[in-house]
């Protein structure tokens, strides 16, 4: 008997399989559990999910913004607490969307950590527990860093070299990393990793859109890197999808296409203020660290070095593309103050 | 305010683009197959209307100051397909002149798109030009795609090694890296070999500077009888003539995770066609200048 024909490539095709291939909720769920529904993307979250969907938020603290078209009861528990265990326990929800992390550089770093690593545990947990049959986790392309040696299309499989360069945001790539693992050791519960470009729209606050809305915008002196940004309409409709999906994985969720951060700018009608690159690394560290700017030390990197994720799993197996045109995305992320 | 920067800059733009930029040029950039967004960029970064300015300057370079004589365009194909080519010369004058080439010459227009080393990711202004006009990183996933994308990539396996020649060494080819070959065979490209004849003795290095290019963490730093000693000036080319020579496509056949060994093999007999190539081109001439 002859060999059977080694595929292409196959180291890739080997790893994907070790992730994918489970196949455990099939229908889609009719009672949802946000967990971070107090947040303005959650809110948003919980507001466009289905209404075929029963929406239940969950979160550490009161919403801000009481917001009139809030969808949901919201339950208040600290993620780690016995209180937050008994929501999983009252409500029953088949299905668990996480969006509650930390992204405010200026938290001090335990206390982010507490949210996005142990949180992110503990309501893993729980939703084992209680046989959540399906768990999508929100979390960010960031996790791949800004790096020279990124090449145009980043997929799934590339390494997170966040940790490489940005210790102040480890605890988001640790917690991505706890979810993968999870998705190893969980292949009864079928679980959604989702990696979005920057998120812009009205309801989301970041590093990367209080960036692009300070007045004038730093950029770096004879840098102009290409940068992705995600709609926070697409990234609904990827966790709408991602809550149907037949398999467990990890997807980029890249925007309608990258473009340059000047042409960003121009769209925003910002004034850059070019900084030469090798003051730009200290200054940040010294508004840092006096005047509590928030930006993290290397997040210059970001506006050196291109970050473009690559979409075609997300496509093949979810069937998402971003729908919002690429100039209605760059307008998003406009805020007037 | 902001909007005033924009319009300000888009009209000292618009009044230079005009004296500047050569329609035709522009008008072949716009042909070339690339996939660009909206916004008129490319995945990479390449912008037809960013890069009109540069690619006149290269077409008044390819023209008038080389005078190129290109033979052999025909077999570059339609779709996907590696160029190889010989390399030296210290600034990578000859993958320039082989785009322009590609861009004035070929009918349609084609972008052969330059693998960049890391440094020029890291280096201001050059980091940022470079995508402008069409090149990448050399990564062999952006090669893929590329190549998916059916573009035409320039590869010049003699690397560093190449450009770090003397004028003493020139058009004797280094050995070849297999990294085009892996990449031929699994992405089932073409290869297209091109000798490269001129570009090698532009800048004519007599000694490279290794220690001091070290200090820079420059691949190499050639010194030649006028650089860096005139300064800026002598970093001008010498107006050599170009003879680029393309020759017949190869389809090289193959595992793409064989052992080096005979992907070496490989690599050595594309070798020795480029080589050919360089030596008819060499024969075709009657001097350096001519």
């Amino acid at each position: 008997m002859s060999e059977p024909e080694r595929p292409r490539d196959s180291g890739r095709i080997e790893r994907l399989e070790a992730i994918h291939g489970w196949e455990a909720a099939t229908a889609p769920p009719r009672k949802v559990l946000v967990a971070g529904a107090a947040g303005g993307f959650g809110t948003l979250v919980c507001r466009k999910l289905p209404e075929s969907m029963e929406v239940v938020g969950l979160d550490q603290v009161e919403r801000h913004v009481p917001e009139p078209g809030a969808r949901g009861k919201l339950h208040v528990a600290p993620f780690d607490k016995r209180t937050a265990e008994d929501v999983f326990k009252r409500e029953r929800p088949d299905a668990l969307v996480h969006v509650a992390f930390r992204d405010d550089p200026r938290a001090p770093s335990h206390d982010r950590y507490k949210t996005n690593v142990i949180g992110t545990m503990r309501l893993l947990e729980h939703a084992a527990r209680y046989h959540v049959s399906r768990v999508v986790v929100v979390s960010t392309g960031t996790v791949y860093g800004a790096h020279p040696l990124n090449a145009t299309f980043i997929d799934e499989e590339s390494p997170l070299r966040a940790l490489e360069r940005y210790p102040e945001i480890r605890d988001r790539v640790e917690a991505d990393q706890y979810v993968q693992s999870w998705l190893y050791r969980r292949p009864e519960t079928t679980t959604v990793l989702l990696r979005p470009a920057h998120i812009v729209g009205p309801h989301v606050s970041s590093p990367f859109s209080t960036y692009l809305n300070s007045q004038p915008v730093p950029m770096l002196l004879g840098f102009d890197p290409m940068v992705d940004l995600v709609h926070e309409d697409d990234v609904v409709n990827a966790i709408v999808l991602a809550l149907s999906s037949h398999q467990s994985g990890v997807y980029n969720v890249p925007g309608p296409g990258p473009v340059p951060l000047s042409a960003v700018l121009r769209i925003l009608e910002r004034t850059p203020l070019p900084i030469p690159h090798f003051l730009a690394y200290p200054v940040t560290r010294i508004l840092r660290s006096v005047a509590r700017y928030p930006f993290e030390t290397q997040q210059a990197d970001f506006l050196r070095y291109p970050l473009v994720l690559s979409g075609e799993r997300a496509k093949d197996e979810l069937h998402y593309t971003a729908r919002v045109s690429l100039e209605a995305t760059i307008r998003a992320a406009k805020k007037d103050r | 305010m902001g909007t005033t920067f924009w319009r300000l800059r888009d009209g000292v733009e618009g009044a230079l683009r005009k004296r500047l930029v050569d329609p035709a040029v522009e008008e072949r950039l716009r042909r070339v197959p690339a996939r660009l967004n909206e916004l008129g960029y490319d995945p990479w970064g390449f912008s037809p209307e960013a890069a009109a300015p540069i690619y006149t300057l290269g077409a008044l370079l390819y023209r008038h100051w080389f005078r190129v004589v290109t033979s052999g365009l025909e077999n570059v194909p339609e779709g996907r397909c590696l160029l190889v080519a010989n390399h030296g010369g210290q600034i990578a004058w000859d993958g320039f002149l082989l785009t322009v080439a590609l861009l004035l010459d070929k009918e349609p227009p084609r972008l052969a798109r330059g693998m960049g080393e890391r440094f020029i990711t890291n280096t201001p202004f050059l980091s940022s030009l470079a995508a402008r006009l069409g090149h990448v990183l050399g990564d062999p996933e952006n090669c893929r795609r590329l190549l998916e994308h059916e573009e035409s990539i320039m590869v010049f396996p003699e690397g560093v090694r190449g450009i770090s020649k003397t004028i003493f060494e020139r058009y004797e080819l280094r050995e070849f890296g297999s990294g085009f070959v892996r990449l031929a065979v699994a992405t089932n490209t073409p290869v297209v070999p091109i000798g490269i004849v001129g570009a090698e003795e532009a800048m004519p290095g007599i000694w490279d500077a290794k220690p001091i290019a070290r200090l820079f963490s420059l691949p190499s730093l050639p010194v030649t009888p006028f650089f860096p000693w005139l300064g800026p000036i002598g970093a001008i080319p010498l107006p050599t003539k170009v003879r680029i020579t393309v020759g017949e496509p190869i389809r090289l056949e193959g595992e793409p995770e064989e052992p080096e060994e005979a992907a070496r093999k490989k690599a050595e007999l594309v070798r020795a066609r480029v080589q050919a190539l360089v030596r008819t081109g060499l024969a075709e001439r009657q001097g350096i200048f001519s």
